[in-house]
């Protein structure tokens, strides 16, 4: 963080990332008509349920470092603006991921349907594919987006961090990981990607679930799909929570730019 | 009765659903059915499941025909502008444009079997008022597409379904606007349409039609005891049930007090898992529930243009003058309609509303004669 390249802001007053003029997004500026659920919890709160569902190691020291992320982020002048967005804690212990879609699929999800469906014992979790069998082997880091140097750093140490599900709100996928280029300078920052988004979820199970509000559909850009057309993604369903793995593809040609679809940024660190 | 989308159990609710696997057992019979029945249906149901990853979309073609005569005058009725009885007040003649005549029609068949689409509803008004219906199903293929016949079931009788099937007819969609009979018939202004109704899904079954209830639910219905009455009636009877809601546009346009919140929608969802219960935005074929704008349901008006939701007045061009490919892909390639959204943007957004029935207002002051054509509406918004 301290590294930033020193360039013009990047994010608006509400934590969105500015486009450049070569991205593709829905409009200019977005209508937030997609929001996120209301009454999310506390750092300390979201942690405590991680840890009950992820069992993970010296949680004080992981809010302490959670304190000095966001202390790091609001001092940079450059990057500060993203905390006016909503942002959500994780903690992650230190792991070895050499398969991203078999480590989601036979790990992750068990852990967010549990989390979820326990928080809303009516609602339903569920995951689709588009495709015909199942996510081994299909997934890995997106180019340039920093996944992979978090999923280094995550097989050195236990890692802190937050997830911003709508820095990229109505970002094309592609755009969503092109503009990364501009960034990936960054240290500790990455677009994100399945590990922390369902381990943020886990903390925050009512992350995407509002009485009054569509929810943005969290596009998990940090990773990219062996068919190209396929996307991976939480969703929710009226009350309930998916997750799909769904064709971007709006036609043959053309890939999809929606309003309700949001990229999101990670900001981490090793504690 | 199975439940209308498939959820594992909560224990199995992470592993992940292939795209097959997702289809409910529903699904799979009634898909396998057509590959006895009709090959080149469950042909193009195929290629659709195997495209989809494309961005394939096989919408239904809902047929307005007869310019939307009808025997009964109900309270939420959007399709009053349309009719002949309606124009004749405002004007004094009817409508002059060009309708769509069994020729046209034919060719849009053709054309929808290129494309891959499947589908027809034919509605009116009524559509059983009109005199050429059996030319009209002939003419569309009740063996190239499934034919659902969409009816207030008051002429619907056991000749009448004898005739349908016998035609090669798929589905009768047959609407009931509240399970207590003097609800539903004050509703339409027609003594005995509760009873006609019943009776309509009776013989429609007898003669091996698939049926479908419809209901349109207006703000908290969902909630009553009603309508738990009439969701019991269809689980006893074995009969899906097809929910539209009560939309701020047409006659419902200043009965804000009709219009469903976010709340009865979410409640709609939350009983797809346990009852054959949906809306056309209820996850189906590998598809997630969104608005379907274009990809899932399109209007074809008596004179050819084709609106891109049942609930518009907005065109996205005229199946007469240019190619439906031409028409559809323009419809995707617009920025309201093409890209993926959840809510439905004629019930819930009012930025689209707002568009939507401010621009009818205005071409309503030129003309009389819905619906509004694209230049002078869908043209105004932007493309992605
Ligand atoms: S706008 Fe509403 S009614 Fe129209 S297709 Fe979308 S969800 Fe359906």
């Amino acid at each position: 963080m301290d590294n930033l390249v020193e360039k013009s802001q990047i994010f608006d007053n509400n934590g969105w990332r500015l486009p450049n003029g070569i991205y593709e997004t829905f409009s200019d500026q977005p209508k937030w008509f997609f929001k996120l659920g209301e009454d999310l919890p506390e750092d300390k709160l979201a942690i405590d349920r991680i840890d009950k569902y992820k069992n993970i190691n010296r949680k004080n020291d992981a809010l302490e470092g959670l304190s000095r992320l966001n202390n790091k982020i609001n001092n940079n002048i450059f990057i500060k603006n993203i905390n006016n967005g909503i942002k959500v804690p994780f903690v992650i212990k230190k792991i070895d991921v050499d398969d991203i879609g078999k480590f989601l699929e036979e790990i992750l999800l068990e852990k967010v349907s549990k989390s979820f469906t326990d928080f809303f014992p009516e609602s339903h979790f569920k995951a689709v594919i588009q495709d015909k069998t199942d996510l081994i082997n299909k997934l890995s880091p997106s180019v340039n987006s920093g996944y992979k140097e978090f999923l280094n750093k995550l097989s050195k140490s236990d890692i802190c961090g937050y997830y911003f599900p709508q820095v990229l709100q109505e970002y094309s996928v592609d755009s969503q990981i092109l503009q990364m280029k501009e960034i990936n300078k960054v240290p500790n920052l990455c677009l994100s990607g399945p590990l922390e988004v369902a381990t943020s979820l886990i903390g925050t199970p009512n992350l995407l679930i509002s009485k009054t509000h569509y929810s943005p559909v969290l596009c998990l850009s940090g990773v990219t799909h062996i068919d190209e057309r396929l996307i991976c993604c939480f969703k929710s369903y009226g009350r309930h929570l998916e997750f799909w793995c769904l064709s971007q593809m709006l036609s043959k040609n053309k890939k999809q730019v929606s309003e309700q679809w949001s990229g999101g940024l990670s900001v981490f660190t090793e504690y | 009765m199975e439940a209308s989308v498939k959820v594992l159990s909560k224990e199995d609710s992470h592993k992940i659903l292939s795209k097959d696997a997702s289809l409910t057992n529903e699904e799979d019979r009634k898909r396998k059915d057509q590959s006895q029945k009709r090959p080149r249906v469950h042909q193009k149901i195929q290629n659709y499941f195997e495209n989809m990853i494309d961005g394939a979309i096989s919408p239904i073609l809902r047929l307005k025909i007869n310019r939307s005569a009808c025997n009964m005058k109900c309270e939420h009725c959007c399709e009053e502008p349309y009719m002949t009885r309606d124009l004749i007040k405002k004007t004094g003649k009817k409508d002059p444009r060009r309708q769509m005549d069994l020729e046209d029609y034919r060719k849009l068949s053709e054309e929808a079997d290129e494309l891959g689409l499947f589908r027809f509803v034919i509605t009116g008004g009524e559509a059983l008022l009109d005199r050429n219906l059996e030319d009209l199903i002939k003419v569309l293929d009740p063996y190239k597409h499934l034919i659902i016949l969409d009816t207030n079931g008051f002429y619907f009788n056991e000749e009448k379904a004898k005739w349908f099937a016998g035609l090669g007819g798929y589905k009768v969609q047959i609407s009931l606007d509240s399970w207590y009979a003097e609800e539903h018939d004050a509703f339409r202004n027609t003594k005995g349409a509760h009873e006609r109704a019943l009776n309509a899904f009776k013989v429609a079954k007898e003669a091996g039609s698939e049926v479908l209830l419809s209901t349109c639910l207006v703000r908290d219905r969902v909630f009553t005891k009603e309508f738990q009455l009439l969701c019991d009636f269809c689980e006893t009877e074995a009969i899906p049930l097809y929910v539209t809601l009560a939309k701020p546009v047409g006659s419902a346009r200043g009965h804000e007090e009709w219009v469903c919140t976010k709340e009865d929608v979410d409640q709609l969802k939350f009983l797809e898992d346990k009852k054959n219960i949906f809306t056309h935005m209820t996850p189906n074929y590998g598809q997630p529930g969104k608005c379907i704008t274009v990809k899932g349901i399109n209007t074809v008006n008596h004179d050819g243009e084709i609106v891109p939701c049942p609930y518009m007045d907005l065109s996205i061009g005229n199946v007469t003058k240019e190619p439906l490919k031409d028409i559809l892909d323009r419809g995707m390639r617009n920025k309201w309609l093409g890209p993926y959204r959840d809510e439905c943007i004629i019930g819930e957004n009012f930025d689209f509303i707002k568009f939507h029935n401010e621009t009818v207002e205005k071409h309503l002051k030129e003309t009389p004669y819905l619906p509004v054509p694209y230049e002078k509406g869908f043209a105004l918004n932007g493309s992605v």
